[in-house]
């Protein structure tokens, strides 16, 4: 093309290339984003799932009856064998849960398995390794455990969720786990989302702009960066040390039987919720500045007063807003470690927590004790509830979205 | 209750609905209106002309203390409405806007149903009787009640933008105020649902006192009484002043200043 007018060079080639370069360069960003992830999500399946070689301690077939393979005996059968094959204590003690006689066949046939048969684990392979070497791995299971039998293990199941704690791989679960996060994050959401969205409304629609809210202000910013490390040694000295007579719940039991001290759920989900406050208030603020100002006059105009102009245009308005937020800072607690293993979480814990005063586990501190043993079969329990995490963290999450859409929506 | 002697005396018999006495208007350090007295007539439309900047709107707004929500905002002077200054410390300024309406430059409806736009200041202005009937009233009272009277529950926003500035003037009346201001009400509208929201005033101008601030100047000769004439001052400090105000049809024929007529004629503002 000829030039447009004097003074102009011709540079649209070099200015188009400019911009393939740069798009080029976006791409490869973005690349590199899902190459992570799907190095994270292959590296847990990878974990998950793969050839397991068991032995069992007692065989099943020498408990079979008139050639009647165990588990297909009737449950009174059962309950004998039972009776006959471990020692008196432990089947008083299941006995006592609940009677044999009221259990069923399978939850019976459960229990043999557990503690007569004891399928162990020899040797474990991982996803990858069970894809690709099958043959080896079969010929290796055959003449180093000719007693043992090769199965294509799922680690994460209904009986991994279901299961509490365990030293035993074979048994071990994440329900006490699951049940420690949920406690926990329930706490931190019930205490930081009031506590924050009311901040958050002084903040935007009461405080005068000043120095000193100015100041203010800026501290939440900064809180929200703080490592929550130091949010656990704050939950220490406040929560477990000075409020022990409260959060170990002995005032409210009358006696200093709290075993826990104030190593509880209570702690940990007050100390969440300190580590997501800043979060949840600087979300809100920014929806509640977000909702126009053309409807907060609308509302003055008509005579409304302040409190009933925020009650029924600034929050519904801002809502969708505040629960991004709230789903920001669920994602944030759900993953929180190091505060809570400041703070005296339990690392082996078989009690389902009970309420607020209990003591407790949570998952990622379950991942972190299980990775940090050395028997290398734990990283597969690891990766299996790594796997149990992320699903939860995906359920919360979902939740707080519909949530937010169905109030985004409303009008 | 204190009254500069040099202001015009109240009208006791309430023939004025707002009377101003030495209004001023500032913005932290800035004066944006200066010295303004300002007599505006009971069942009349007022409009307030003026180039960009000179204070209209901030006229209007100290008129129902609306001013009071831009921070650092302050104004000196009187604005007496039903025999009350309503800026003494004892007058609660919710209860001046619930008696001073307000209809905004942008047609800014409730994310609400239509039915819940008209009611919600009722509502929360404590109304008692019966809703459906205030409600469809103050449709028909806009010139609304034909075109949205099978969708009530419909959101507001799903209205054009001429129906959606009528259901901000329905809402507005909705509260049974005495006055309704309104700010470049038609500024945004096309020129039939422009004239559409001028005779929607000439209607309401027999049961209401309007005061519209307006950039349109065949607007305010149409549709107005009285104009009030707004300009900087000329000290250069950039100050609002009332430079005039009569009668518009006087205004506009006949002009007392050499600058208001300047303006009307379009050779400044």
């Amino acid at each position: 093309m000829s030039h447009p007018a004097n003074g102009f060079q011709s540079n649209l080639p070099r200015r188009h290339r400019s911009g393939q370069a740069w798009l080029l360069l976006f791409q490869a960003a973005t690349l590199i984003g899902i190459l992570g992830l799907t190095a994270l999500m292959l590296n847990i399946l990878n974990s998950n799932f793969g050839y397991v070689v068991y032995v069992d301690k007692v065989n099943p077939q020498t408990l079979a009856v008139d050639g009647v393979p165990l588990e297909n005996l009737p449950s009174d059968t059962l309950a004998s064998i039972f009776r006959e094959n471990v020692s008196n204590g432990l089947f008083t003690r299941y006995d006592r849960e609940i009677p044999l006689t009221d259990r069923s066949q399978s939850s019976i046939y459960e229990l043999i398995l557990d503690f007569v048969i004891v399928p162990e684990v020899k040797q474990q392979w991982s996803l990858w390794e069970s894809l690709t070497r099958r043959a080896q791995i079969q010929s290796i299971a055959a003449t180093d455990y000719p007693e043992g039998y090769l199965v294509f293990e799922s680690w994460v199941d209904y009986d991994f969720i279901k299961s509490p704690q365990s030293s035993f791989v074979e048994i071990a679960g994440v329900r006490t786990a699951i049940l420690g996060s949920l406690w926990t994050i329930g706490i931190a959401i019930l205490f930081a989302f009031p506590v924050g969205v009311g901040a958050a409304i002084y903040l935007q629609e009461y405080a005068a702009d000043n120095w000193l809210n100015r100041v203010i202000r800026t501290n939440i910013n900064n809180l929200a960066g703080v490592p929550s490390i130091i949010y656990g040694i704050l939950g220490l000295a406040i929560f477990v040390r000075a409020l022990e007579p409260l959060t170990s719940g002995a005032i409210f039991s009358g006696s200093a039987e709290a075993t826990a001290s104030g190593r509880t759920i209570l702690s940990a989900g007050l100390t969440l919720a300190l580590l997501v406050l800043p979060l949840i208030i600087i979300n809100a603020q920014e929806a509640i500045k977000a909702v126009p100002n053309s409807l907060r006059n609308a509302s003055y105009g008509l005579g409304a007063t302040r409190w009933q102009t925020i009650w029924n245009h600034v929050l519904p308005g801002a809502l969708p807003g505040i629960l991004t937020g709230t789903i920001l800072a669920i994602s944030r607690a759900i993953g929180e470690t190091a505060p809570l293993v400041v703070i005296g979480a339990s690392t082996f814990i078989q009690a389902d927590p009970s309420g607020p005063f209990s003591k407790f586990t949570t998952l990622p501190i379950q991942i972190f004790q299980w990775t940090s043993r050395p028997q290398e079969v734990f990283r597969n329990l690891a990766a299996a509830a790594s796997l149990v995490l992320l699903a939860l963290l995906l359920t919360m999450n979902a939740t707080a979205i519909l949530l937010r859409n169905r109030y985004g929506n409303r009008n | 209750m204190a009254i500069a002697t040099e202001s015009p005396p109240t009208d006791a018999t309430g023939q004025y609905a707002i009377e101003t006495n030495s209004l001023s208007v500032y913005y932290n350090e800035f004066q944006a209106v200066r010295d303004v007295n300002l007599s505006i007539e009971t069942r009349r439309i007022t409009a307030i002309i003026g180039p960009s900047g000179c204070g209209k709107s901030t006229v209007l707004r100290a008129f129902n203390r609306m001013n009071d929500l831009v921070p650092g905002s302050s104004t000196q002077g009187e604005v007496f409405f039903a025999g009350q200054n309503i800026y003494e410390p004892d007058v609660d300024p919710v209860e001046v806007r619930r008696r001073i309406g307000m209809v905004f430059q942008k047609a800014n409806p409730f994310p609400k149903s239509i039915y819940d736009n008209v009611a919600w200041g009722a509502r929360i202005n404590g109304f008692r009787g019966d809703m459906d009937q205030l409600v469809e009233d103050s449709l028909r009272n806009a010139a609304l009640w034909e075109e949205v009277k099978d969708k009530l529950d419909q959101s507001g926003l799903s209205l054009s933008g001429g129906q959606q500035q009528r259901l901000c003037i329905a809402r507005a009346i909705a509260v049974r105020p005495d006055i309704i201001l309104m700010d470049e009400p038609a500024s945004a509208l096309d020129p039939i649902a422009t004239l559409r929201i001028e005779e929607l005033m000439r209607d309401l101008a027999q049961q209401y006192t309007i005061i519209i601030v307006t950039h349109n100047m065949q607007q305010a000769a149409r549709v107005s009484d009285f104009t009030a004439f707004f300009s900087l001052a000329e000290d250069g400090s950039r100050a609002g002043m009332l430079m005039e105000y009569g009668l518009t049809q006087k205004m506009f024929t006949n002009p007392e200043h050499k600058i208001t007529e300047e303006y009307i004629t379009g050779r400044f503002g």
